[in-house]
């Protein structure tokens, strides 16, 4: 039987950059295939190029399930050969409901000729999400659902497809925004997928996943096949090393104090809140029995200088608590201090900033950063004008965040949106730094970023701890936990249910208790 | 593990970037073709579009929709719309007329009032976008409306020229180094948008919000404080606007106003497309209202039929934001 990809001596350039070289890949029916890589390695291009959004350089051959995709192979065509591709962002639309969104590309019911069923059109909707567990009311608006649940939607209906007689799929990071329970189930179901003969070429940064699921690698580094091979030959230290490549530099320790070598020199020669000569040993933040919409009786401290992890599935509230603690969803109930001052009525996101606390929102897209604005003026937002009476402190700071983040490219007029997801990151985190925050909240800040810029984000928040900052880290990765945080407190259904110590901070009693 | 910069350098340290010579296309082209324009009409017409003249009519015309579009720019660069502009000039104009004419008003104050009446109705827009959240296009085009019938019932349709503040035309039309104050004035204004847009905290909230207002309110933007106050500036430039066509004209007509607003769009539109491409820019919008005037001047002046001009402008127009479009795509951020 044909594989139902096979790609030989593929390159692409645009302009003069060559972006692939010579790349040969194949996926067998019935196969798992990880395609990993750092960002810019050429995995999105290569993607492009199998499924006809752009067209190779001349003399590359691509053939779908032995049909060769021949001039002329466009996005249409693909899907017609039975490729499916599940992209990192979902395609929905934000004011339509959900159903609505899924019947643009799935196609309208009709009730006669001319019109559409709204009924059968949910009612096909919830079918699809019920067949995968996915617990959305198709009648909610697209806009309102996290990042998360886009996700879900989108591999929902991409399954769908199979069942209907697609035969092979990408799947374009599609667990990027997942937590580890869903990226769980919805791999269960790719892989049944794939077990009936269906190909799946899955390009991924966790690599777990593929230890766990996948047949076969193939590592694109500078646009070259780094390593490709059968799963049972990629150690996750080999993977990492082919990805990351035979030239290092650095330590993880040494990146960690530089980080806090260049955090402190944020705060050196200001004055500001936090300037306020409390005891350093006194919390940073005390909640007590806080209530928000989902969230009950939460009661914590964070010392300054101190990571706490926050885990939970979607849903569970782990994600609201920290919203709640940077003022953009209302307090319900509860008392919150930040720095020894009580958050009363009121309490919203200008109050917030003002105790000095900075959030980095799951959303990095839409709540992140401005794509359309550079990197210096992203950069400045919080501070505008103190930057505005010290333009020479201004490009001194954004050239120690850029420095010492390790921001790339390096250079603070590119524009935010042009920037790798990891480097977006940093340039975000990069941003609250420079306003000396006591408290940084994050929502799952590595999620979608390639292990190299994962290292550097780590480096960056051991660096804001050892400079005395206090974190608070919500993160739908277990490992991700073990390694940062001294302490993790499990939040399931609103409430927290389990808090671990030291030691007992390990993978199982996180997913464990956060089941 | 280690850190994986090397790789990374040679990968991103040389984003895709256009040639130099296509960008400079790219950022001046505008004014190249202004330029090419001006060069072109002078040695076709030397004796009718390449007089001083001429040139100092084109500026003197085109100094009421210049202060117009620059107090449009910043409703544009905050994402919304403000299609009340054209209604706040005609009726700023017959305000003027009508409060000098009927009430004796001294001039000093007329202006001021005037002046302040535009602020409040721009600020009304604001206060109905971003307090109430109605969608900018039905927001101004309601409160346009408003303007208009108060328009129609002070001027009674008719053109108000008795009693009009001497102050008025003094303002717009002493004479300066051969061009009339109305033409300093609007460059003066221009420098001080110029600068408040680009280098001040304000203009950088102005840009912030029109990026994304959940990213700029997530920062600690008061973007609706933000909002209200563009449009509030643009209902006080439309004002101004408004005061200038009645010094230049010495006379209010309750007609006027309303057709200065598409060619406003359209400068601030093209405008986007030069000098800063991509960001609604002060010198953009000034160099696109000086091609379309120029071409039109010419082309009047060449004997080309009136109907060719609309037709000439939209093709400018479709033709700059297409061509920004294609080279933002090639950079792949389109």
């Amino acid at each position: 039987m044909a594989p139902c990809l096979d790609v030989h001596g593929l390159s692409k350039s645009y302009l003069h950059n060559r972006v692939l070289a010579d790349v040969s890949l194949s996926v067998e029916p019935g196969q798992i295939h990880a395609l990993l890589g750092a960002n810019g390695s050429g995995k999105s291009t290569l993607v492009k190029c199998v499924t006809g959004v752009v067209s190779p350089d001349p003399g590359a051959r691509i053939s779908i399930s032995g049909a060769p995709a021949e001039s002329g192979y466009t996005p249409s065509r693909a899907h017609q050969l039975g490729i499916r591709v599940v992209h990192q962002e979902a395609p929905l639309v934000d004011g339509l409901a959900v159903a609505d969104s899924v019947a643009l590309h799935r196609g309208y019911p009709r009730r006669g000729r001319l019109f559409t069923s709204g009924r059968r059109m949910r009612a096909e909707t919830q079918a699809v999400f019920d067949r995968l567990d996915v617990g959305i009311d198709p009648a909610t608006p697209a806009g309102t659902l996290s990042a998360a649940q886009r996700a879900m939607v989108m591999l929902a209906l991409a399954l769908a497809d199979v069942e209907a007689g697609a035969s092979f799929i990408v799947l374009d990071e599609p667990t990027a925004s997942l937590p580890a329970s869903d990226a769980d189930r919805f791999l269960g179901a790719v892989e049944q997928a794939a077990a009936q003969g269906v190909g799946v070429l899955l390009v991924t940064h966790r690599l777990a996943e593929v230890s766990e699921r996948c047949a076969a690698v193939t590592v694109l580094r500078d646009g070259r096949v780094a390593a490709s091979g059968s799963r049972q030959d990629f150690s996750e230290e080999r993977m990492v090393a082919e990805i990351v490549g035979p030239e290092q530099t650095g330590s993880a320790a040494s990146a960690e104090v530089a980080a806090a070598a260049g955090i402190t020199r944020f705060t050196a020669g200001r004055t500001g809140p936090r300037d306020d000569g409390r005891a350093p040993s006194s919390p940073a933040l005390v909640a007590r029995g806080l209530a928000g919409e989902l969230v009950a009786d939460a009661s914590f401290e964070i010392a300054p200088g101190e990571i706490l992890g926050i885990a939970g599935i979607v849903g569970s509230g782990a994600g609201e608590l920290g919203r709640l603690v940077a003022g953009i969803e209302p307090i319900r109930g509860g008392t919150l201090r930040v720095g020894g001052e009580a958050a009363g009525v009121g309490y919203g996101i200008r109050a917030a900033l003002e105790r000095g606390v900075a959030y980095v929102p799951g959303d990095r897209m839409r709540e992140g950063g401005i794509a359309g604005l550079s990197v210096a003026a992203n950069l400045a937002l919080p501070a505008l004008r103190r930057y505005f009476h010290e333009p020479a402190q201004a490009r001194a700071d954004f050239r120690t965040v850029i420095e010492t983040f390790k921001v790339r490219p390096p250079d603070s007029r590119s524009p935010f949106g042009t920037l790798s997801g990891g480097n977006q990151q940093k340039v975000i985190i990069g941003k609250w730094a420079l306003t000396r925050p006591r408290l940084f909240v994050l929502d799952d800040p590595t999620a979608g970023v390639d292990p190299g810029a994962r290292e550097d984000i780590y480096a960056v928040l051991q660096g804001l701890r050892r400079a005395g900052t206090a974190i608070l880290l919500i993160s739908s990765e277990p490992e991700q936990l073990v390694r940062l945080a001294g302490r993790v407190l499990v939040v399931k259904a609103g409430r927290v249910v389990e808090e671990l110590k030291g030691s007992a901070v390990t993978v199982t009693d996180i997913s464990r208790a956060a089941m | 593990m280690a850190t994986v910069d090397t790789v990374r350098k040679q990968r991103e340290a040389a984003p895709p970037r256009l040639p130099g010579w296509q960008r400079l296309l790219e950022r001046y082209g505008l004014l190249l073709l202004l330029v090419a324009v001006l060069v072109g009409f002078s040695i076709a017409l030397p004796d009718t579009f390449a007089t001083k003249d001429n040139f100092v009519t084109i500026l003197q015309q085109e100094s009421v929709l210049a202060c117009l579009c620059l107090g449009l720019i910043l409703p544009i660069a905050v994402g919304e719309f403000d299609l009340s502009i054209g209604y706040v000039v005609g009726f700023s104009a017959i305000l003027a007329a009508a409060l000098g004419g009927k009430t004796g008003i001294p001039g000093p104050l007329v202006l001021v009032i005037v002046l302040a009446v535009g602020l409040l109705i721009g600020a009304l827009n604001g206060f109905l976008v971003s307090g109430l959240k109605v969608n900018s296009l039905i927001a101004t085009l309601g409160v346009g409306f408003g303007v208009s019938a108060l328009t129609t019932g002070i001027s009674s349709s008719e053109v108000l020229f008795k009693g009009i503040p001497d102050l008025i035309p003094t303002v717009a039309n002493t004479d300066i180094l051969g061009l009339r104050t109305a033409v300093w004035l609007v460059l003066a204004l221009a420098i001080v948008m110029y600068v408040v847009l680009t280098y001040t905290p304000f203009g950088k909230k102005i840009y912030a919000v029109g990026g994304s207002e959940r990213v700029a309110r997530m920062a600690g933007v008061r973007t609706g404080g933000i909002k209200i106050a563009a449009f509030a500036l643009c209902g006080l430039f439309a004002a101004l606007a408004g005061l200038l066509n009645l010094g230049q004209a010495g006379a209010a007509n309750p007609s006027f106003g309303s057709n200065l607003l598409l060619p406003a769009f359209v400068a601030v539109f093209l405008g986007a497309t030069t000098i800063r491409p991509g960001i609604f820019n002060v010198w953009g919008t000034i160099v696109a209202i000086l091609l379309l005037a120029a071409a039109f001047s010419g082309l009047g002046l060449a004997g080309v039929p009136l109907w060719i001009q609309p037709l000439f402008e939209g093709v400018l127009l479709l033709g700059g934001v297409v061509f920004a479009r294609t080279e933002a795509r090639s950079l792949g951020r389109g």
